[in-house]
């Protein structure tokens, strides 16, 4: 019992008690900390919400806390009955980490959007940031759809390099990483997560903070009562919004459609292929007109293959389980606290023999000594990965439904008499034991000294490693009437090991007066990356059994071996400081100054400042008085930070590399057998090589009303960046490696970003919430090097990309069907032109449409603004919540449709495609907007044009959520403090642009193409608190 | 410094100027030449040469497969941006620069430190011309790189691929002349490793470089004048060749050993090949021949892609042969193949050539008896007809054969060899109005093909088809006047290198290719459809278009190629 714990100088003579509840639902609050002050004496509430306590003196004061509710201090004098009602912790008073230190929400003067724990648990992902699409205005999500492996790519107002996305940097408990993809680490672990959007707010992070800072905060045990937390649901997945295929008939028939067209169209004679029993005649205007059609018995000669009606798709799609299981358990007194966690993630994918598994184990501790004045503690997380990212899409779609699965003997059967094909069953059942493994290490030691009045010091010294690890075992493989491995196996290992430490010391001052607050932190910090990868392949292996088949007991003569290397350095100091007068006038400035062996030899330092101000309107005495307003702020920020992505390692220097395959010879005219390798030039060196600057202004409102029910902020932001990175294309008579990386481009970058929220009256039995926000970015190429115009969109002498955004669409105008025999000959000189086919229009009205001085800007793939929409309900122990994200006004390049309404435009040929193509362009069917199947490629209408450019703007309803929480009274006695269920189902709908000539034709337009379909998800889950 | 990291798996290259280190930069030379990582190499011979002339038809899965191969073998759609010109012009230009780095640092070489500095001189001179002798053969102005051109790109868009000043193209081709002499000085008779180039290789070319150098072009293309100074000077250096005849150089007794690999580096008629091999240790699978990736077709298990590369039907057609066992030239092209397999051979005889060059359902692959070529191996047989070429291809079990999701196999490509020397001295010889001299070299090449047979028999030992060829008598089967010897050369020329992606290159240097192709497209679209749209255009289609993206580059310094 608690009473055991007083220290013996503690005069054991007076009880207070009472009942800890909940302001707005009076609820009893178990398991809240009642601790006396100053002491590490201290008990916890009860199931009901009851204490009990012994105070030594009349003077002490009793400290009452609980998560996410404001410390309330209750001096005990004489009375032994307390009661409290905790209230919320008002958002604005909580305390943000910012970077190197915390910031109370009220004072920031930056750009931050903030996400919770729960934000992460109300769309589960192995990977956090995938939870968070559409949360976080102005950050722009985007995933590889259903694919469990969770990729993402985060991209913070637009586009600011272009030498590849720039990456925000992750910061993970105060460590930049260097090598941090959120997947490798347990979403169930983090506590919250910040984004630094704005310059003034990333700049402490210099040289890497050009693309945004990701802020990862994981949890850490806190003081209270033992407390032991299971998560725990299961999901079931299947893929909804998929093309419909036609089958084995459809196929047929379409086929007939391609001869009989091309007879008419074109003049080629009817010559029907093999693969199909058609039974036609001709009608008496001479048109062939099929009466039947199907698959020929036997696809190949030796009648193995079965002319047949495969669903492909269906194949390698399967309904999928994803299940997940976390334990949490923490503790802490006033002198420690501590937090273990395991987690287990097991995605199982919607196309065979996909999966993502992910265990992971957590633990830290903190100490505090010599009176709360020394405080060491550790953080350490391991997570170990297994995944199969395997994507088979594409063969799934395009297969001929004629086609089996397996020949008659059970073996794969090939695309027999038709072209070349793939069978996707094989691929992907041949390889599902090929997976690759990831261990995953991070964490820090760390020891915070208060030393004096408010001066502190802090040293942390984190790591973040990880090994790569995969064995592939190729086995060999035969597809009748197919391709096959030419009685080839083989055998390849393959790993990596990157690494990088960071160590960082900081000194930071507090000072509070009346008047005056000022925090204030100066530090140092040096980052070291190094990687060194490894592979080999080798041919031969006698048993294809995974515990027979490694590297070392092939026997065959083909082989081949790779490596990879890198390393680099930061030195980093930097300092900050807030000030604050009355409330009202807040004040930052950020310096930090990066050194890097990234940077060129000439250019070895980059400094980076930021200022930022801010006034709380809402603090100053005539917006006293009045009722509405609760919260004003004005800020606005300047600042300039880096980004170091794109920058190639060594291109400082021109070197000279042994590049095998490249530069080796059978110079004494060997057949096999090693051969001499000389060296070639890799790249002109370029010593002046630097970061690319971005210099960012921000101007915002932060507003909160009716009592903050209703809060939000409006935004406006300008980024500049210069010195973008490029490699110059060069003209080709230089040779090899004479592309030198320069610092040469500027681009621009601006948009606003909206975030609202309103809640109804806490004192409401049925509480609701909204809250919403919207990012948008418009991207503006300023200047490019001369030789560098051509690698972008446009013709590089008319139409330049210049004052353009690079996501741009350049390509023939496409202008409807020729309808009629009149308008193919009223029409410019098109080869290829035909009635039922696409006409292009003549820009330059030279009387020949040429791809040359034809094209023109057809479509930007920027979006006008992105988003998303929460709604909250709760209603006693029932709460729902509601997530809606979107993305409007992008074009995209619907590259699906090249397939879905072309009939053959690419290899292979006798592609299936949808049901849609049934609706293309005939004598029957003449208003079609699907131009005619056709097998010619005269009209070459694979040619980029605006036929594929359609509107990308969607609307999906991610989420939606119902959970019910049992009575504490009831969950008591079942000995737990809290238990919730629930049941979600995510991916639920799309909407997307159905109207209009620019409509989108495709299933998703999130993902068109080839891309791993997402899926649809029900998930049942618990979470318990013992 | 401390922030002083080197980067990792580079060498720095002032760590390379000892005299070992030299050899590094001449294999590189070769490593690239060879190392042409796709079938749009520049050397790949079969689509710049043999689809765009009579020879050959592209195959593959249709039209719309590589289309702008298409567009190349009808002369419609070929523009400066069409794929895939840009490519084999930066590679070519890859070759030369790695070709003038060697020879800038072995001019920093004593040859008393590095006593093979001439002949490595010899050889990347020989390179680095050969390979502006093709891009010359493509584009007719190039930009000419020699190893003093140096520095930043604005030096080397400073290089206009058109002299202005120059009234035609003659000055490339004196460049490219002195270059190849000057391999010639360079270069030893004899070089211990079997990969290198000699002496014998530069001879041919400089040959070679005065015969086209002889038929002066206008700007327009079309041929004003045969000067026959070069032509006697051309002479010279082939009778340097064939003094040579006997033991080490030579015609082999059975042609089929020039297409066989296990003749690689073996034969006496070979003067210069390209080196491939398999299993070296290579990532990619081998130093392997990647410019015919796409022309083994489907069967046997052992090819697997792509059915690229189909004989013509009129190709076919030059190899039937009369009762006198000499070509038809007048009625060769009447039917074809597709009035049926059995019509086509058994009304015919033929040039033993014919199986040399194509296989036809039926008959055997590569002479192996016991193989027989399917129907079911061709991809796309309405389209492209069903004569498989095979010169470039090997047997479907031969160890030399690599599948990557595209089939290569590793046999050396042979780019001189001394029968085309017998039928170039041929050339020169009527044209210096000899046209006597040459009837002994053009007969010596039809013995040797009448004496290569041996190979092409089915498994019971029968003949693959019914051959019949005769040497030219005159008096007795013609009347050998210059006319007639010029038409037997023509004739002789395009049946030894069928489909070896010379003919293109003949028929641009006499000047007719409008002509032959025009006649050539008005009887074949009849045989298949996708040809209507063929036409050659003079004054135009003799070269390709100078690549758009150069254009760029040189800002305003390159000249485009008229009607492009």
């Amino acid at each position: 019992s608690a009473a055991e714990a007083i220290p013996q100088s503690v005069r054991q003579d007076k009880i207070v008690q009472g009942l800890v509840s909940e302001a707005g639902t009076n609820e009893p609050l178990a398991g809240a900390s009642v601790h006396i002050k100053g002491t590490t004496v201290g008990t916890l509430t009860n199931s009901a919400g009851r204490y009990e306590i012994s105070v030594g003196s009349e003077d002490a004061v009793l400290v009452f806390s609980y998560t996410g509710k404001k410390q309330e201090e209750r001096p005990v004098r004489d009375v032994t009955l307390i009661n409290v009602v905790m209230e919320d912790e008002e958002t604005m008073l909580s305390e943000v980490y910012v970077g190197y230190m915390t910031q109370r929400k009220a004072d920031l003067t930056g750009s931050i959007a903030i996400a919770t724990a729960n934000d992460i648990a109300k769309n589960p992902s192995a990977n956090a940031m995938k939870s968070l699409q559409g949360k976080l205005a102005g950050v722009h999500i985007t995933t590889n759809g259903g694919n469990p492996a969770e990729g993402v790519n985060v991209q913070i107002r637009g586009l600011s390099s272009l030498s590849g996305g720039v990456r925000p940097l992750i910061v993970l408990d105060g460590m930049p990483t260097e090598n941090l993809n959120l997947r490798d680490i347990n979403a169930g672990d983090i506590e919250s997560i910040q984004v630094l959007k704005d310059a003034a707010s990333a700049s402490i992070y210099g040289a890497r903070a050009s693309g945004g800072v990701i802020l990862v905060q994981t949890k850490k045990g806190k003081v209270g009562q033992t407390k032991v937390d299971y998560n725990g649901s299961v999901a079931l997945s299947t893929v909804i919004e998929k093309p419909t295929l036609m089958n084995a008939e459809q196929y047929g028939v379409a086929t007939f459609r391609a001869y009989a067209y091309d007879e008419l169209a074109y003049g080629i004679p009817m010559s029907l292929p093999g693969t199909y029993e058609f039974s036609w005649h001709r009608n008496a205007g001479g048109r062939p007109v099929l009466d039947a059609v199907r698959p020929a018995e036997w696809l190949n000669a030796d009648q193995t293959v079965k002319g047949s009606d495969t669903d492909w798709l269906g194949e390698i799609l399967q309904p999928a389980m994803m299940t997940n299981h976390q334990v949490t358990i923490s503790s802490g007194t006033d002198r420690s606290r501590s937090l273990f966690s395991l987690g287990y993630f097991d995605n199982e994918g919607t196309q065979i023999h996909t999966f993502f598994r992910q265990y992971s184990i957590r633990t830290n501790t903190e100490y505090s000594l010599i009176n709360n004045r020394l405080k060491i503690g550790e953080n350490l997380a391991v997570s170990y990965l297994q995944y199969r990212d395997a994507n088979e899409m594409r063969w799934a779609l395009i297969n001929p439904p004629a086609v089996p699965v397996y020949d008659i003997n059970g073996g794969w059967a090939g695309a027999a008499g038709f072209d070349d094909f793939t069978n996707p069953v094989r691929v992907l059942t041949d390889n599902k034991d090929n997976i690759s493994n990831y261990v995953k290490i991070i964490g820090n030691v760390f020891m915070d000294l208060n030393i004096w009045n408010g001066i502190s010091a802090r040293t942390q010294f984190g790591i973040d490693y990880g090994n790569a690890y995969s064995r592939t075992v190729e086995k060999m493989w035969s597809e009748t009437g197919g391709r096959n491995s030419n009685g080839e196996n083989y055998v390849g290992n393959n790993q990596s090991h990157p690494l990088s430490y960071v160590w960082a010391n900081t000194l930071s001052y507090n000072m509070s007066s009346e008047k005056h607050s000022l925090d204030a932190v100066a530090g140092v910090e040096y980052t070291r990356f190094v990687q060194e990868g490894f592979s080999a392949r080798r041919e031969g292996v006698y048993l294809e059994d995974r515990d027979f088949a490694h590297i070392g007991v092939t026997t065959g003569t083909r082989y081949s071996l790779g490596s990879s290397a890198d390393e680099y350095i930061y030195f980093s100091l930097f300092g900050k400081a807030n000030y604050v007068y009355d409330q009202k006038y807040l004040f930052s400035a950020t310096l930090r100054r990066d050194g890097s062996s990234l940077f060129g030899a000439n250019n070895r330092f980059a400094i980076f400042p930021a200022f930022s101000a801010g006034w709380r309107l809402s603090n100053e005495s005539f917006m006293e008085n009045q009722g509405f307003i609760s919260d004003l702020k004005i800020r606005a920020g300047w600042g300039a930070n880096g980004n170091v992505q794109g920058l190639p390692r060594g291109y400082t220097s021109t070197p000279f590399t042994t590049d095998y395959s490249g530069t080796s010879y059978p110079i004494e005219g060997n057949e096999t057998g090693p051969l001499y390798s000389g060296y070639r030039r890799t790249w002109l060196g370029n010593p002046n090589l630097k970061w690319e600057t971005t210099t960012q202004t921000d101007v915002a409102v932060d507003f909160g009303f009716l009592n903050n029910r209703i809060s939000g902020s409006f935004g406006y932001y300008f980024k500049k960046t210069r010195d973008v990175l490029v490699q110059t294309p060069y003209i080709a008579a230089m040779g090899e490696g004479g592309e030198p990386w320069i610092n040469g481009a500027d681009m621009n970058n601006r948009g606003i970003e909206f975030e609202i929220s309103y809640r109804n009256d806490p004192k409401r039995a049925f509480q609701y919430g909204i809250s919403a926000n919207i990012g948008t970015y418009k991207t503006k190429l300023v200047s490019l090097p001369e030789n560098v115009i051509n690698k972008y969109p446009g013709d590089g002498v008319h139409d330049l990309v210049l004052g353009r955004t690079p996501n741009i669409l350049y390509g023939l105008v496409a202008d409807g069907i020729f309808k009629t025999q009149e308008e193919v000959d009223n029409h410019a000189e098109q080869p290829g032109k035909a009635i039922g086919r696409i006409r292009y229009k003549d820009l330059d009205g030279n009387g020949i449409v040429q791809e040359l001085h034809d094209r023109t800007y057809i479509g930007i793939t920027d979006p006008d603004f992105f988003g998303g929409v929460t709604f909250d309900f709760s209603y006693h122990n029932f709460d729902m919540n509601v997530f809606f994200q979107g993305v409007f006004g992008n074009k995209v390049n619907n590259v699906w449709k090249r397939e879905s309404d072309l009939w053959n435009i690419s290899v292979p040929a006798h592609k299936n495609h949808p049901i849609r193509i049934l609706d293309a362009w005939s004598f029957d069917n003449p208003t079609s907007s699907i131009p005619a199947i056709s097998n010619s490629t005269q009209n070459a209408e694979h040619r980029f044009s605006s036929y594929f450019v359609e509107d990308g703007s969607y609307l999906k309803m991610r989420n939606v959520e119902l959970g019910y929480t049992l009575p504490s009274a009831v969950s008591s006695k079942m000995m737990m403090q809290h238990l919730r269920l629930y049941a979600s189902a995510r991916n639920v709908f799309t909407l997307k642009k159905w109207w209009g000539a620019d409509q989108f034709t495709s299933f998703d337009p999130e993902m068109p193409g080839y891309g791993y379909l997402t899926p649809f998800f029900l998930t049942f889950g618990l979470n318990v608190t013992f | 410094d401390s922030l002083n990291v080197p980067p990792k798996q580079v060498l720095d290259e002032s760590l390379l100027t000892k005299p070992s280190d030299m050899e590094g930069f001449v294999t590189a030379a070769y490593a690239r030449m060879a190392d042409i990582p796709s079938w749009d190499s520049p050397f790949s011979p079969w689509w710049t040469g043999s689809l765009r002339a009579d020879d050959s038809y592209k195959g593959g899965g249709g039209t719309w497969d590589g289309d702008g191969w298409h567009f190349m073998e009808t002369f419609v759609g070929v523009t400066p941006n069409g794929w895939p010109l840009d490519y084999p012009w930066y590679v070519s230009y890859q070759i030369i620069q790695r070709c003038n780095t060697a020879i800038q640092k072995l001019h920093n070489i004593s040859e008393e430190d590095f006593p093979q500095k001439n002949a490595r001189l010899g050889e990347v001179t020989f390179i680095r011309t050969f390979t502006h002798f093709r891009l010359k053969q493509f584009f007719k102005y190039i930009p000419y790189i020699d190893e003093t051109v140096v520095g930043t790109s604005a030096e080397f868009e400073a290089v206009p691929n058109r002299d202005r000043d120059q009234p035609n193209d003659q000055y490339l081709w004196g460049r490219i002349l002195a270059d190849f002499k000057k391999a010639e000085e360079l270069l030893p008779a004899v070089q211990p490793e079997k990969g290198r180039v000699d002496k014998n290789a530069a001879t041919a070319m400089v040959a070679r470089t005065l015969m086209f150098m002889a038929y002066e072009q206008d700007d327009r293309h079309n041929v004003v004048n045969i000067n026959k100074d070069r032509l006697a000077e051309a002479l010279l250096y082939l009778d340097k060749l064939t003094d040579q005849e006997g033991a080490k150089v030579g015609l082999q007794a059975d042609f089929a050993d020039n297409f066989d690999i296990a003749f690689d580096n073996n034969t006496k008629e070979s003067i210069w090949e390209i080196q491939y091999s398999i299993d070296d240790g290579s990532a990619a699978g081998g130093k392997i021949n990647r410019s015919e990736g796409l022309n083994h077709p489907f069967q046997w298990g052992g090819f697997q892609c792509c059915g690229f590369h189909h004989i013509s039907y009129n190709m076919a057609n030059a190899f039937k042969t009369g009762p006198d066992g000499l070509p038809m030239f007048d009625t060769y092209n009447n039917g074809s193949y597709a009035d049926g397999h059995d019509v086509f051979f058994g009304k015919n005889t033929f040039d033993p050539r014919f199986s040399h060059t194509a296989v036809a359902p039926g008959q055997p692959w590569k002479y192996r008896p016991e193989l027989l070529f399917e129907r079911a191996g061709i991809r796309n047989g309405a389209e492209y007809g069903y004569l498989k070429s095979v010169k470039e291809l090997v047997p479907p079990d031969c160890n030399c054969l690599l599948y990557d999701g595209w089939q290569f196999n590793s046999m050396n490509k042979r780019m001189i060899r001394y029968d085309e020397v017998l039928l170039w001295k041929a050339e020169v010889l009527i044209q210096l109005d000899r046209w006597n001299e040459s009837l002994p070299l053009i007969n010596k090449i039809r013995e040797r093909a009448a004496n290569s047979t041996g190979r092409l028999v089915m498994a019971d030992g029968s003949p693959i088809l019914n051959y019949r060829i005769e040497t030219y008598k005159p008096g007795i089967n013609c009347t050998w006047d210059k006319e007639f010897a010029w038409k037997a050369l023509q004739w002789e020329n395009r049946l030894e290198m069928a489909g070896e992606g010379r003919r293109f290159f003949d028929l641009q240097r006499w000047g007719i290719l409008e002509k032959t192709m025009n006649d050539y497209f008005a009887v074949e679209k009849n045989r298949f459809s996708w040809m209507d749209i063929a036409r050659f255009t003079a004054g135009r289609d003799e070269y390709f278009p100078i690549p758009q993206p150069q254009m760029n580059w040189a800002k305003g310094n390159y000249t485009q190629n008229p009607g492009y």
